[in-house]
């Protein structure tokens, strides 16, 4: 997805440089990601955006100090991790989010590259939804977002039953083909199987 | 159906409709079949996860962008470039002149589009004639219904309608005159043609000129009309037909007039009692034989069924009884 090569060091110069270009580039990139990702722990759309935007306009002022050792994907994500918890502590729900805080709060790098993988995936399904054809999209939209039934639907659309079941179908069918390639583990074990099958097939 | 595979349709219909039917079949399937099982699984994930990116809807990275930047008191890296040529000068005044004009029209053109307003004829019991600002009139049936924007005429000829109307369409070759009703556009320049929208379908008659109907999405599969054809759309399997031949008298609510030439008489009845709303009831004994050749106004149905009945050579009567139209002998 991320057509951007996140780790280039001539990327991270560039930054260093102050040049505008490139912080719109990695803006436009990750912005999306992590606001989803910050609106995990915040469980609010319009903070988790601040939270982010936030995290650029600091990336920018400390750019001649910016010290990134790993990857910069993983630095976004870690530095909006800790932002979030940040957040949750200043704000003093602590009662709510407590137990989740106290589970993610010392994220081990793993766990850190489970999450980013799974709004990853997230942010590649909501891409290839947005990607569907028209009609397809706005029926799926309208049962998966907004909740109507399948028959609520055909009401507002006037069709069939049978037509927002078919572009419902079709969607699902686009869909999982779109998202495979982000279902790294299920593949896997998917290809052993097939490849059992056929050796024993041989 | 084959037992063994999995078949979307069914995980479709099990997502939706939650049947303790369609789960148990599946899990028949899934329980034996691994490969079955793996894509079920993926389908499940992505119909659970997708009902929650919702959120996702609400980011404007756009906007976000213009925030962030706002606040990075980004300094332009300014270079001295001297500007040794004299036109290179004029160059660059004529450059900023287009620019402003162009923002100057940008602006109008903005403002104009913030002060859009719509318009809407609707009719319930009578039908009206409306005459839109590109000089075309539109004749509305009953129970029908037209919008368009305030723009209509200058940067578009776009109408949605609901129900039926009669076009005459003025010629514009720059500006098409657009219908859009469910999920179809009807395309013209200049031309007369007749619209009729049910739930699921459209019907669209040319008296003269050519019309286009596609499926609003499809532009590229449209079908031309030319006259005397009748074109249909239905929404529920996106299909479009095209027939060559229009029945005028499926418009005689705006000609007020029908027009049967050698008709055969179960259609004449079939089209009077369409038109009338009645109910057609016909005497078993009843053969539908004979033709009818008449020209007569849709004004009053006694004075029609007088004169198919004295045009009539066998022992044939139409009568009306309240709400039907009775064929029987005499």
């Amino acid at each position: 997805m991320y057509k951007l090569n996140a780790d280039s060091q001539f990327l991270i110069n560039r930054l260093k440089k102050g040049e505008e270009s490139a912080y719109e580039l990695l803006f436009n990139e990750f912005y999306g990601v992590l606001t989803v990702y910050a609106n995990k722990y915040v469980k609010d759309i319009e903070t988790a955006k601040e939270i982010v935007q936030d995290l650029f306009v600091h990336l920018y002022e400390k750019r001649e100090n910016l010290d990134i050792n790993s990857s910069l994907k993983s630095y976004l994500f870690r530095s909006t991790h800790n932002r979030c918890i940040n957040y949750i502590n200043a704000q003093k729900i602590r009662i709510q989010h407590a137990e989740y805080v106290f589970k993610t709060a010392d994220i081990t790098e793993d766990n850190l590259e489970q999450e980013v993988n799974k709004t990853e995936l997230e942010q590649a399904l909501f891409t290839a939804i947005n990607e569907l054809p028209p009609k397809c999209q706005s029926i799926f939209k309208m049962n998966r977002f907004e909740g109507l039934s399948n028959t609520e639907i055909a009401e507002k659309l006037k069709l069939s039953k049978r037509t927002v079941e078919t572009q419902i179908s079709k969607a699902l069918r686009i869909l999982r083909i779109k998202i495979e390639p982000y279902r790294g583990i299920c593949i896997i074990i998917f290809l052993s199987v097939r490849l059992l099958t056929l050796s024993n097939v041989m | 159906m084959k037992q063994n595979s999995l078949n979307i349709d069914i995980i479709t219909r099990y997502l939706l409709n939650n049947s303790s039917n369609d789960k148990n079949m599946i899990d028949r399937i899934i329980q034996d079949d691994e490969k079955s099982r793996q894509e079920f699984d993926a389908y499940l994930e992505v119909w659970e996860k997708s009902a929650d990116l919702k959120d996702f809807e609400g980011i404007d990275t756009k906007a976000g962008w213009k925030k962030v930047r706002s606040r990075m008191n980004i300094k332009p890296v300014s270079k001295r470039i001297p500007v040794r040529s004299y036109f290179l000068r004029i160059a660059a005044i004529l450059v900023l002149a287009l620019g402003l004009a162009y923002i100057l029209v940008r602006l109008v053109d903005y403002a104009s589009k913030e002060e859009m307003t719509y318009t809407e004829v609707a009719t319930t019991q009578n039908m009206k004639e409306v005459e839109l600002p590109d000089g075309s009139i539109i004749h509305l049936n009953k129970s029908s219904k037209i919008i368009h924007n305030s723009s209509f005429g200058q940067s578009n000829r776009d109408i949605i309608l609901e129900g039926e109307a009669f076009f005459d369409v003025s010629r514009n070759e720059n500006l098409p005159f657009k219908i859009y009703s469910l999920n179809s556009t009807i395309e013209v320049l200049g031309t007369s043609f007749n619209v009729k929208v049910d739930s699921a379908m459209i019907t669209v008659g040319v008296v003269s000129g050519n019309v286009a109907l596609y499926e609003s999405e499809h532009v590229d599969q449209r079908i031309e009309l030319l006259p005397d054809n009748t074109g249909i759309y239905s929404t529920g399997d996106d299909k479009l037909i095209r027939k060559n031949y229009f029945d005028r008298n499926s418009i005689a609510w705006h000609t007020k007039e029908f027009v049967f030439r050698n008709q055969p008489l179960q259609d004449v009845c079939r089209i009077l009692a369409d038109f009338y709303h009645l109910k057609l009831v016909a005497d078993e004994k009843v053969q539908f034989i004979e033709s009818v050749t008449l020209t007569c106004s849709t004004e009053s149905l006694d004075r029609i069924l007088f004169a198919i009945n004295n045009s009539l050579t066998e022992n044939i009567e139409l009568i009306t009884k309240d709400d039907l139209l009775i064929v029987r002998k005499h």
